[in-house]
């Protein structure tokens, strides 16, 4: 009987199915299909969400070639020996999906790095059954971050994507399965992002179909805010997110009761860039979460978010015990560099004796912190990394509530700050890869950047800090180890049109007007 | 076993009032508007093979200036190829059809000299190989192109490209 029942659940045939498209490194379900199934059961449709990425993820991490694998779907690079494993995997998913016998497929394409992912699996779903709708969504759908991208008119033109929405989805993608002409948030690039009090109204995600065991630990994902309160110059999220959002502390700790009734599950992952980005609704959110923990000491809630370190008037030490009542079991928080000058240069508000404050007040509480770290920001030299490198040395007495990760250096990314502005900052870039830039002003190289990232990382290990690095990041250290750099980095640069399909090329070659000699 | 819709075009350039002519299993290639479209159901992986011919220096299908340099060229060229409506990258295709120089369709043999290029500028046998089992495998193996060396004819392409 319950070999029939396993059969049925696997077989039920629903109108959408919502997929996460590998790969990234997520350990926590990515919010986006729950969002959307949610929205589509609202519409009255059955809908099955299925999170690819998480599922295929350990596959992917196993595997003998998997910063291979990791190339392939970053860059699309061939590889021979993952040729098979790749292709079985496609395979598979596309299967799964058509057993549902679905009208139409929800790609979510999280980050660009999602790109090649979502695209075989749209080939691999097409060639099964060409009648499935196939729609797309999410930031990494554009090569500039925030702007227009490419792949997408590539994939139009392999007739792989019937309809993309763009920006926040939510409301319409509801409007779109209701048969309205929708022409906001769907190809325009323009569409206004959310307000705050549209947030607020969306329906709590479903995370009915996801299998709680495939992830680390059972944990429910939860967004409390879209965008950022600082202006990094480094930073992607805000192109996307230009405005800080944020929803009411009362209102996010009611979902969180309501989905810990539903999965019996305490435990919680946070989107945000920040959780803290209006201290006055965080103060609410964490008083009521240690309200509830005091309750209940034997089955608390616990979170993961990120977190920024203020200047020491904005958060009191009765604020840092409120906090660790309310049981982060890790905080992440974007320290990026132990140089200030460095920090100040960025954006970051917080200077050498905020940070050590912050610091302190989580030894004082146990509060434990996973430092994201930038090396090789562009006015970064040897002498902010043996700034940094002795700071390592003398802050030992962190290391039991503080690790880092050192990420895979300095990436100028699209529509950034920095990259908006490099020709001011001394900066000549050839990427993607993003990594192929050097600054003039500080003489920084990829070259220097591998050598500062060892150094750093060296340091820390040998003074006994846990040091964590993702595998993503170890495979763009990898690719860059390989690089010769003795060759002009012109070399390494990816063409137009490497990561989709550039389609310019061919108009050009397809333009019907007679010509002279073309070579 | 599957088969897949294959699509090449290959554009004609200059070669109005020549007798340059593209072949394919013994038929006429004919264009229209300067471009012949082929198309057919494949299974994979698969190979395919045109024949130019009618190119003449005498015809002054290419001219050349004193220093060898082409100021004027009569060619076809393989400008885009799709397998089930996938789209390599035009990079791949700039090196993926192998032009057998002096080859003839009707009796085959490989040919001495050999070009990666989509631009046939010479007389002799266009082969496309369709590598991989699928469309999605053709897709993959396509981004070869990457790799530096990947059909380098480097160290012969200097003494080739006079017709």
């Amino acid at each position: 009987m319950l070999f029939i029942n396993i059969l049925m659940q696997k077989s039920q045939n629903v109108d959408i199915v919502l997929v996460t498209a590998p790969y990234t490194e997520h350990y926590a379900p990515l919010p986006a299909i729950a969002i959307l199934k949610s929205v589509a059961e609202k519409a009255g449709m059955s809908a099955k969400a299925i999170d690819l990425n998480q599922k295929y993820s350990k596959r992917i991490v196993d595997n003998l070639h998997c910063s291979q694998i990791i190339d392939w779907f970053l860059n699309e690079t061939y590889h021979p020996e993952i040729e098979n494993s790749v292709m079985k995997m496609f395979d598979d998913m596309a299967n799964e999906i058509i057993s549902h016998s679905p009208k139409i497929v929800g790609i979510s394409v999280f980050t660009y790095a999602n790109q090649i992912g979502a695209k075989y699996l749209a080939i691999a779903i097409r060639e099964r059954d060409p009648t499935i709708k196939i729609i797309m969504g999410g930031q990494g759908l554009f090569n500039n971050v925030g702007g227009e991208g490419k792949y997408i008119e590539g994939l139009q033109e392999m007739k792989l994507l019937d309809n993309y929405f763009v920006n926040d989805a939510e409301q319409t993608f509801y409007k779109w399965l209701l048969g309205e002409k929708i022409e906001e948030g769907m190809h325009h690039k323009d569409w206004d992002k959310q307000t705050g009090s549209a947030l607020t109204k969306m329906s709590f995600p479903s995370y009915d179909d996801h299998e709680f065991d495939h992830y680390r630990e059972p944990i429910i994902t939860i967004t409390s805010s879209r965008g950022c309160v600082r202006k990094c110059k480094f930073c992607s999220d805000i192109v996307r997110w230009q405005k800080y959002q944020y929803r009411k502390g009362a209102e996010i700790f009611e979902e969180m009761r309501h989905q810990m009734k539903k999965y019996n599950v305490r435990k919680f992952y946070f989107t945000d860039p920040l959780i803290n980005g209006n201290v006055r609704e965080f103060r609410v959110l964490i008083n009521l979460i240690a309200r509830y923990n005091r309750v209940h000491p034997d089955a608390k809630i616990s979170y993961y978010a990120a977190f920024i370190f203020r200047p020491q008037n904005q958060f009191t030490p009765e604020d840092w015990q409120v906090l660790a009542e309310s049981n982060p079991y890790r905080l992440q928080v974007g320290i990026e560099s132990l140089d200030e000058d460095v920090r100040f240069h960025m954006g970051k508000k917080f200077n050498q004796a905020d940070l050590e404050y912050g610091l302190d007040h989580c030894l004082k509480n146990n509060i434990y912190i996973e430092a994201n770290m930038i090396v090789g920001y562009p006015t970064e030299d040897q002498s902010s990394i043996d700034k940094q490198k002795k700071w390592l040395t003398d802050n030992t007495k962190y290391q039991s509530i503080l690790e880092f990760g050192f990420g895979g250096t300095m990436m100028l990314l699209p529509g950034t700050y920095i990259s908006v502005n490099q020709k001011e900052m001394g900066i000549q870039s050839w990427g993607p890869p993003y990594y192929l830039w050097i600054c003039k002003k500080s003489g920084s190289t990829p070259k220097k950047r591998i050598q500062w990232w060892k150094e750093l990382m060296d340091t820390a290990k040998q003074h006994g800090w846990t040091v964590a690095n993702s595998v993503e990041n170890t495979a763009i250290i990898d690719k860059m180890l390989a690089l010769d750099m003795e060759q002009p980095l012109g070399n390494y640069t990816f063409e137009e049109g490497t990561r989709s399909v550039n389609l310019d090329q061919y108009k050009h070659d397809l333009k019907t007007q007679d010509s002279n000699f073309v070579a | 076993m599957t088969k897949y819709p294959i699509e090449i075009c290959f554009r004609f350039f200059n070669c109005e009032h020549s007798e340059i002519k593209l072949w394919h299993d013994g038929k006429e290639c004919v264009p229209k508007n300067t471009f012949y479209i082929h198309q057919a159901n494949l299974s994979l992986p698969n190979l395919l093979r045109f024949e130019m011919t009618g190119k003449h220096k005498k015809n002054h299908d290419t001219q050349v200036d004193k220093d060898g340099n082409i100021l004027f060229d009569r060619y076809i060229k393989v400008v885009k190829c799709t397998v089930n409506n996938l789209i390599p990258n035009q990079l791949f295709m700039r090196k993926w059809p192998l032009v057998h120089i002096g080859s003839n369709g009707r009796n085959f043999t490989p040919a001495n000299r050999q070009l990666h290029t989509n631009y046939i500028g010479f007389n002799g046998v266009i082969e496309l190989y369709f590598e991989g089992s699928s469309p999605a495998q053709w897709l993959m193996k396509s981004q070869k192109y990457m790799d530096q060396g990947w059909q380098d004819d480097s160290e012969h392409h200097n003494s080739m490209f006079v017709a």
